[in-house]
């Protein structure tokens, strides 16, 4: 078949015309000329410090629950697995709103962890570690069994196995799983918005203070620059590493008990988190009493003409269920012409700062009238595209050949190919994609925010900041718990789903 | 011909009747749709929509091109030369410009920007939490890590940095280097201040005077309290003003009038908890709001011409 780029443009091009808008009318070279070298670059490190000190820590936190998920196989293994739906469906604002509680309880709040780097950390560590608990017990389970026995008859011992055999075989795999932690934590916004202050504000923060507050537009452009031509050279350092295509039985293996017990501990304290955010909602905080006053508040009408809870909620609701049908054919047409071009153009925009593309679809707006749903979907559209592709890559690359070529034998067209034989067999991996890219959509926040629609076209994750920025943390609990409910059932059933694949 | 005529006359009144006017203005002025709008449609016949934007400067100027607010609230004696100086902001003298007070209300002498109420920053606490009255800004840096401020970029950061330069004149800078032990944090604007506050997070936040009267109204008079430093008390006027636009509406003007007239004075002083800039009595929990003998003031050309430089140094001595 013959591969066509354009559909690898079309997406590239859909990035670069809303930016192009607001490029060509606020972009002053002098006001460049004029920035503080040192200033940003401050703000540059403070971006790195906070990346770099989540990736360590996450590693390390993740190594003793990864070895123990690579070699047991139960009840304990299966939560491990379901940790992963801690950075892809866990909404930024329960985040934050658990976070928020937990350093205010009266145990820890005279360690003052609120407002300072370590409460930046603890909760990236929290949101990023199931990713590095995935890659590294990917990287240790399929450490092939013939290779370690070759070494051990050369003579090496269990030390110099780790590190000249191990460590390099399953370096791609970390290293992937580094790499995603560190984007996500090098341009973090909800998290360092709230929990940090201004003197922890990093690149993304900046961009959208410098972009709502400063009207410094060419400032918050070079910052932006900045930060993406950063994550694609990052990006590019990883095709250094290509993963070793390395396949190995299951083996169950004893672990030691101080690996079982770091691993319970490190469960038990993911879930307390979660189940933080989920249980304040039933709980008054300021009369120490369970009620269910939050959820009747959330819903009455009288709450409602103040805060457009039920508008939040069906507007998130709407953009989740539209908005996933796009990507998830625009994925697939994108993976059916892959060429040497397609995965760059599709990662490279990873990095790329939400807020901007906020600001530049709210420009859109000002400039055409266009609809703001219409430029929320395209807004949600882009930022979720390469996490599709990244979720279908195997599953549609890896189609099997033969079943391809016996349609083409019948004569049959791309359309009735993929209509009778690709669609019934990929159908879950739709469905389960489907579902992920509904949960993303449901708790974003930084475009939403970036544009200010709070007004106009309220989410349910606008609606819940502004609950608790007004100190309405009763039916902003209750809304967050509505919100996580919603997304663990979503994740269970994506799983489920994925599972007969 | 007649029928050409009855027409005319029924979309001239569909123009000025059922119109809709569009107002930019803080959060913390949300009010103005539900409960002045409510008055303001019965008046004229038109309705308001109110969109709360952070940062209505900034905005209007990524609107500039094609505005679709058409008033904004929320500018102050200080801010709104930024927006005159841009032509964001087009000139309007209110039919009732003669219920203001004081001649020293009046912001701009060109009208373009009408008073609509004025306040009183202030430092409000929480007893329970200090055990002690505060008088002074020195008071504030008896308390490691209880000092809530706001991002000098928000309407009310930026307010305090100016009192604090109105105060401390040069060595404004040094003020802040040695309160950073007493700050707690940096919020994002008052809102967020003022949640964090009032859960307990920190004893002390740059504020309001007239929060004092929402204190009393909760019951919370010995809990909460607010002071104004010996040093010298910061006054600052809020204002509205039409926007520099193509087809300026007729309920734009009208609500502009509609400001300084008694039934928009009063929600100002409900709602907002500010000073009436016309004759109006105070009611009797306005006792609570505490007042200063000094107050300092700062030219608003000088402030203009200075302001984004001492953000920027504010902004490096909080980082730091």
């Amino acid at each position: 078949m013959r591969k066509n780029k354009t559909y690898s443009y079309i997406y590239l091009i859909l990035w670069v015309i809303p930016l192009m808008f607001f490029i060509k009318d606020f972009f002053h070279l002098e006001e460049i000329k004029s920035l503080s070298f040192y200033e940003n670059f401050q703000l540059f490190k403070i971006s790195l410090t906070q990346g770099v000190l989540s990736v360590i820590f996450s590693t390390i936190i993740a190594i003793m629950p990864a070895y123990y998920m690579s070699y047991r196989k139960n009840m304990l293994t299966k939560i491990l697995e379901g940790l992963i739906f801690i950075p892809f469906f866990f909404p930024t604002i329960s985040t934050v709103v658990a976070f928020t509680l937990i350093f205010n309880l009266p145990i820890l709040k005279d360690f003052s962890i609120l407002y300072t780097l370590k409460a930046i950390i603890l909760a990236n560590v929290f949101y990023n570690s199931p990713i590095m608990i995935k890659y590294l017990s990917e990287g240790m389970r399929n450490m092939p069994k013939n290779i370690i026995e070759a070494a051990k008859i050369d003579g090496l011992n269990e030390i110099s196995i780790f590190f000249k055999i191990k460590i390099p075989l399953m370096f791609p795999q970390i290293f992937r799983g580094m790499f995603l932690v560190f984007i996500y934590t090098f341009a973090s916004f909800g998290i360092v918005l709230a929990l940090g202050g201004i003197r922890y504000s990093n690149l993304e923060v900046e961009i959208a203070n410098t972009l709502l507050r400063d009207a410094n537009f060419s400032k918050a452009l070079m910052l932006g620059i900045v930060q993406f031509f950063f994550l694609i050279a990052l990006n590019f350092l990883g095709d250094l590493y290509p993963p070793y295509e390395l396949r190995d039985d299951y083996r169950e293996k004893k672990v030691s008990a101080l690996i079982t017990i770091w691993t319970v501990i490190y469960l038990l304290l993911e879930c307390l988190v979660v189940f933080i955010g989920i249980f304040y909602g039933f709980y008054n905080y300021y009369t120490g009493k369970f009620s269910l006053e939050g959820f009747y508040k959330l819903f009455s009408s009288d709450f409602n003409a103040y805060y457009p809870v039920l508008r939040g909620i069906g507007n998130s609701l709407l953009l989740a269920s539209i908005t996933p049908i796009f990507v998830i054919i625009f994925t697939y047409l994108l993976l059916k012409n892959f060429t040497k071009v397609t995965s760059a153009i599709v990662f490279s925009t990873m990095g790329f700062s939400s807020a901007f593309l906020g600001i530049a679809l709210i420009y859109i707006n000002i400039l055409y009238d266009i609809k703001l749903w219409i430029l929320l979907v395209i807004g949600y559209f882009l930022i979720t595209v390469p996490i599709a592709y990244s979720f279908m890559y195997q599953y549609v690359r890896e189609f099997p050949k033969d079943i391809l070529d016996l349609a083409k034998i019948d004569a049959l067209s791309p359309f009735k190919t993929f209509l009778l034989i690709e669609c019934p067999i990929l159908k879950n991996v739709f469905l389960g994609t489907y579902l992920q890219i509904f949960a993303i959509i449901l708790g974003e926040f930084t475009i939403s925010y970036s544009m200010q629609l709070g007004r106009d076209f309220p989410t349910i994750a606008l609606v819940n900041y502004s609950l608790f920025s007004d100190k309405k943390l009763l039916e902003g609990t209750a809304l967050s718990s509505v919100n996580i409910i919603i997304v663990v059932v979503l994740f269970y059933l994506s799983n489920k789903i994925t599972e007969r694949e | 011909m007649k029928r050409t005529v009855l027409a005319g006359l029924f979309l001239m009144s569909l123009t000025s009747f059922g119109e809709e006017i569009v107002i930019y203005g803080p959060e913390s002025m949300k009010w103005i749709e539900n409960s002045a709008g409510v008055i303001f449609k019965e008046k004229t016949g038109a309705t308001i929509k109110y969109v709360p934007i952070d940062g209505v400067i900034p905005r209007m100027k990524l609107e500039k091109k094609n505005p679709k607010a058409d008033i904004i609230v929320g500018l102050t004696d200080i801010n709104y030369l930024e927006a005159k100086e841009d032509n964001l902001i087009k000139n309007y003298k209110p039919t009732t410009a003669g219920n203001i007070a004081k001649e020293s209300f009046i912001i701009d002498k060109e009208w373009s920007v009408t008073p609509i109420d004025y306040g009183m920053l202030a430092l409000n606490y929480n007893y329970e939490k200090t055990h002690s009255d505060l008088k002074t800004f020195e008071d504030l840096k008896k308390y490691p890590k209880e000092l809530l401020i706001q991002d000098p970029r928000s309407f009310t950061g930026e307010a305090f940095m100016l009192w604090t330069i109105g105060v401390y004149g040069e060595n404004w800078l040094k003020f802040w280097e040695s309160l950073k032990p007493s700050i707690l944090t940096v919020s994002s604007g008052w809102s967020d201040s003022f949640a964090k506050f009032s859960v307990g997070e920190g004893a002390i936040m740059s504020g309001y005077a007239s929060s004092s009267i929402y204190f009393y109204q909760d019951g919370n008079e010995n809990k909460y309290k607010s002071y104004i430093p010996e040093e010298g008390g910061y006054i600052y006027l809020e204002g509205a003003a039409l926007v520099n636009k193509k087809n300026i509406k007729k309920s734009a003007e009208e609500f502009l009038n509609f400001v300084l007239e008694p039934e928009f004075q009063k929600l100002a002083l409900e709602k907002n908890y500010m000073f009436p800039v016309i004759k109006y009595d105070l009611p009797e929990d306005y006792k609570y709001v505490p007042t200063a003998d000094k107050i300092v003031k700062l030219d608003a050309e000088y402030v203009n011409k200075n302001m984004e430089n001492w953000k920027k140094q504010l902004i490096e001595v909080l980082k730091k």
